[in-house]
């Protein structure tokens, strides 16, 4: 037991160091492919964070409201107070969360379909105010000052972080007693609660961790790409890229919502530069098809395979379909 | 732990495929000359990036038949989708893997902030079409081989306002649409409007593709200015000029600024009479645009409706042209021959480049004026290109 | 002032009707609704600009082709996705209105096309006002179809079926109802409604492939208001929004921009307030 841990902790930590090393060198050879891994994590981040929420049955469609807010709070505080880059993307998390946790409690009565249309609401509230607020650039946009002097390696570094800090967390979830809570809550909250689950307690709390990563990263792309505008970053996409990832890749896991994201991203890119114009085309297809064929999503596939596959001893339910 | 294991491991082998894949790079010596394009051909300002792709071909068409340099041009079209993050994808793309010698494309702001940002890093000649904000400029102010063709908002705003004084009005009012477009506009105004002599009555903003705009109209109907300055999409001209008639606002003069026009407006009686501001109409009687005008329609079929289509035909036309006078692809030489660029082509105004208020390397500063008159876009401003007169006040009614 | 707000509330209300009824019988959220509708809007313009069809003669045309087509489209997927969580549902009819807003695209390109019906810009005058003849049309079809699909629904067999469905699914399959063939029905009409309604943009407005998220959205506002699959309350939601739009474009300097603002807030304030909806 002891020795299969070693060999999956070893393993791990080169995983982390490729992962590390690998994109600085390819640097110098491939920038393009920092540039795409940057992309992909960002997207990333945003799916996982988004699913985390998720796994407490709350579908929202605000993940843009905390990733503006994050970039719009430290672009603000950076260009007009004059604080570092590092100061106003903590500070940009920590509006995200106040932000979630006020919305959290709000919404605490609503479920499915209505929770998704508050949500939704409360970010187009958001987007229309900072588009009419003279303060925040109006609709013109503001332009950010850029992270690490604009040093790319350095930048996928932090994104990576972030990225690396969110699956311990979400991993964690996953594994601690915050599961049992969160699924329960997920599949009947009026049992949760006799069954003795503080259920506002771990529904704001998923808020607020998901608002943290959301307006994190909504900082960093402002301090990368260097221009936010209320249209781009409280964008309608930005909130749908964020569940179609998990759902792709199969939801409430930590796995599932990374790989939904890898694949789409890097997918859209082979699709983008073969296909050109009418490629989104193919994107709606897969997606509609996705859901009618694959409903647990890329990690439902794998469950299935593996399940195929007869092997003793496999601990605990995995590729969970989605919904259950 | 698995899952986790399995998703890092997952991202790693595709990374690994997808370079392996590209590893190897091509050393292009004799090989055509390369030109690379960043334009949206997906997304909301697909339709305006289609049209220059349009532009491109028949520029290409062009230009391979004499070669440059005794080699042909290949040109690469990257979508960036309207997203910055693509298109900073598509700029290290196109540089470090496809070895372009020239970037030429651009449209929206955000993408060319994204993408400037990156060429900062690693200058090549940048010929860009694309982004009105002056925010570009000043982040390019010093970038020496950064040349941009399109008029920067307040070229729009002054040629605009400069137009409305010429037609003898006293006092306008601001329909604007709430997004970058009309706010930057509405920027603008106050003082260009004061400088030439024009009262602003009101400012007023809608929501771009807002079916019911009457309560707006009502508004500025009731300040009783000269002109409606109109500061929205194609789509918004629809509900203006039907609903104006409507509530029977009937100003002197009304000035619309989309883009482009919806396809059949021509037919619409409700917006005849209505002007327009644009760099460029398709009604544009230079011999250039004329010849523009009926080699786009034997290749393509159809009319084209966006000025973007000769902005970037002329866009790779004088990179073309640069490059031969340069004699070679060298940086250096090439923004220098870019420098010394004189062309007159469909746009209808000589092109070249002179130092704007922040930025190096101006192309075009004035937008041409024309009125619908029963179907035809007549230009009316400036006069030395004008192909009819201005009817001031409007002859509405029958 | 009040006249404009109750005139644009027709549009609104033809828009959000289809909807109601996916949601109110079904229990489907259509994302892709707005797509139907913009499909409805072209296809008036095509009528019109090919054969000089009014779009509204061409009416029961239409709403038969988007009837069949959203049949089709229920029958090859939202039927698979009934009994699964409604976060796929959501993202099925995600996913369908990308792939229909593309295959749009691709078809009749991104341009914005205006059908110049000889009567867009007329007005009649009532008293002190003047009021659009194409707005007054559609509000008067937009009243008579709410009211003749609420009458539908309370007299006919038919009507009965779908609403004993969406009371009690299980039910309703045990009291001999086919219950896969009343979606099927639902869904058709619901699609057919959003045609028609992109049939009136067609006579009022212009049409493009992106014309359809701004009225799904619109849509989405008006049911909440009503509250979720109520069908009559949605011509006073509809009343609502659009007096409340009216009243904020007209008397807040630079309403334009806000009126949106004010519309989601309200739907905020609902859901918060009376999640079940102001008029049930």
């Amino acid at each position: 037991m002891t020795g299969r841990a070693l060999v999956r902790g070893g393993l791990l930590l080169a995983v982390l160091a490729a992962v590390v090393v690998l994109p600085l060198w390819v640097n110098r050879t491939q920038p393009y492919y920092l540039q795409l891994s940057i992309n992909v994590l960002i997207f990333a981040t945003l799916a996982l964070s988004w699913d985390i929420l998720a796994r407490t049955g709350q579908l929202s469609l605000a993940h843009a409201a905390f990733y503006g807010l994050g970039a719009y709070t430290s672009v603000l505080l950076t260009t007009r107070a004059g604080l570092p880059i590092v100061a106003g993307m903590a500070a940009g998390a920590v509006v995200a969360v106040v932000a979630a946790v006020l919305l959290g409690v709000l919404t605490l009565r609503l479920r499915g379909i209505y929770f998704a249309i508050a949500t939704l609401a409360f970010s187009e509230t958001l987007r229309v105010i900072t588009n009419q607020v003279r303060f925040t650039g109006a609709a013109t946009g503001l332009v950010a000052p850029p992270l690490l002097g604009g040093h790319r390696p350095s930048q996928y570094l932090v994104i990576l972080t972030i990225l690396l800090a969110l699956t311990l967390v979400s991993w964690w979830v996953n594994r601690s007693r915050w599961h049992f809570a969160f699924t329960a809550i997920r599949a009947n909250e009026e049992v949760a609660a006799v069954m003795g689950v503080d259920v506002v307690r771990f529904k704001v709390l998923a808020f607020a961790i998901s608002a943290l990563f959301a307006g994190i990263t909504g900082a960093f792309y402002a301090h990368v790409f260097l221009f936010i505008s209320p249209l781009e970053a409280y964008s309608l996409a930005v909130s749908v890229g964020a569940l179609v990832a998990p759902i792709f890749g199969g939801l409430y896991t930590t796995a599932g919502p990374l790989v939904g994201a890898v694949v789409l991203r890097a997918g859209e890119e082979v699709l983008r530069s073969t296909v050109q114009r009418g490629y989104p085309i193919i994107y709606g297809f897969l997606l509609a098809a996705v859901i009618l064929y694959m409903p647990g999503g890329l990690a439902g596939v794998w469950a299935s395979l593996a399940a195929r596959i007869p092997r003793p001893a496999r601990r605990g339910a995995r590729g969970e379909p989605a919904g259950s | 732990m698995n899952r986790v294991l399995r998703g890092v491991l997952g991202l790693l082998l595709l990374a690994a495929l997808a370079f392996a894949g590209t590893s190897q790079q091509v050393l292009a010596q004799a090989g055509p000359i390369k030109i690379g394009a960043i334009i949206p051909l997906t997304g909301p300002s697909g339709p305006s990036g289609q049209a220059m792709q349009k532009g491109y071909q028949l520029a290409l068409d062009e230009i391979n038949r004499q070669g440059v340099l005794g080699r042909k041009v290949e040109l690469i079209v990257e979508d960036d989708r309207g997203d910055p993050p693509t298109g900073a994808a598509a700029f290290l793309k196109l540089v470090t893997r496809d070895r372009i010698d020239v970037l030429v494309g651009g449209l929206q702001s955000s993408v060319s902030i994204a993408v400037a940002s990156q060429a900062r890093q690693r200058p090549i000649l940048m010929a860009w079409t694309g982004a009105a904000s002056p925010l570009v400029e000043q982040l390019l102010a010093e970038a020496d081989w950064f040349f941009h063709y399109h008029p920067w908002q307040y070229n729009n705003a002054d040629s605009t306002w400069s137009f409305i004084r010429s037609t003898g009005a006293k006092t306008a009012t601001l329909a604007i649409e709430d997004g970058p477009f009309g706010s930057s506009a509405a920027d603008e105004a106050p003082a260009f409007a004061r400088n030439y002599g024009i009262a602003i009555a009101s400012t007023e903003t809608f929501k771009t593709g807002a079916p019911d705009l009457t309560p707006m109209l009502t508004k500025a109907k009731a300040t009783n200015a000269d002109v409606l300055v109109f500061v929205g999409f194609d789509q918004d001209v629809i509900p203006m000029a039907t609903q104006a008639r409507q509530v029977g606002f009937s100003p002197k003069l009304i000035l619309a600024a989309p883009p482009g026009w919806p396809v059949g407006y021509e037919k619409l009686a409700a917006g005849n009479y209505v002007a327009g501001m644009a760099l460029w109409t398709a009604e544009n009687a230079a011999p250039a645009s004329r010849r523009f005008v009926q080699r786009y329609r034997e290749k393509f079929n159809e009319d084209p409706t966006f000025y973007w289509a000769p902005l970037a035909y002329t866009n790779l036309i004088t990179v073309a042209d640069a490059i031969r006078r340069a004699g070679s692809t060298d940086l250096n030489a090439l923004v220098a021959a870019m420098k010394a660029t004189s062309y007159e082509g469909p746009i209808g105004v000589p092109l070249t480049f002179k130092r704007s208020i922040y930025g190096k390397n101006q192309g075009f500063t004035r937008l041409i004026a024309f009125q619908w008159q029963n179907g035809k876009q007549v230009v009316v401003w400036p006069s030395e290109i004008a192909g009819g007169k201005l009817l001031y006040p409007a002859p509405y009614g029958r | 002032m009040l006249i404009f707000g109750v005139l644009r509330s027709g549009l609104y209300s033809l828009t959000s009707v289809g909807l109601a009824l996916s949601v109110g019988v079904i229990g489907i959220v259509n994302f892709a609704h707005g797509e139907f509708l913009m499909l409805g809007a072209f296809l008036g313009y095509w009528l019109f600009v090919s054969y000089g069809v009014d779009p509204l003669a061409a009416i029961p045309i239409g709403a038969a082709a988007i009837f069949l087509l959203g049949g089709a489209v229920y029958q090859l997927s939202i039927r698979r996705v009934l009994r699964a969580p409604e976060l796929n549902q959501m993202l099925l009819t995600f996913g369908l209105s990308i792939f229909l807003q593309n295959l749009a695209i691709i078809l009749w390109t991104g341009d914005p096309r205006v059908a110049t019906v000889s009567y867009k810009a007329e007005a009649l005058a009532v008293g002190p006002f003047t009021l659009g003849v194409p707005q007054l049309v559609v509000f008067g079809l937009a009243m008579a179809l709410t009211i003749g699909l609420y009458a539908v629904l309370g007299g006919t067999r038919v009507g009965k079926a779908m609403r004993a469905v969406a009371q009690n699914r299980l039910g309703a399959s045990l009291l001999g109802i086919d219950v896969d063939r009343i979606y099927l029905l639902a869904f058709g009409l619901s699609t057919a409604l959003a045609g028609i309604a992109g049939m009136m943009i067609t006579l009022q407005l212009s049409v493009s492939p992106f014309i359809g998220l701004l009225y799904t959205l619109k849509a989405f506002a008006i049911m909440v208001i009503a509250g979720l699959g109520n069908i009559n309350g949605v011509i006073y939601a509809s009343l609502v929004l659009g007096l409340s739009e009216a009243f904020v474009e007209f008397y807040v300097p630079q309403g334009g921009g806000w009126a949106e603002g004010v519309f989601f807030f309200l739907i905020l304030v609902v859901l918060l307030v009376r999640p079940r909806g102001l008029f049930r």
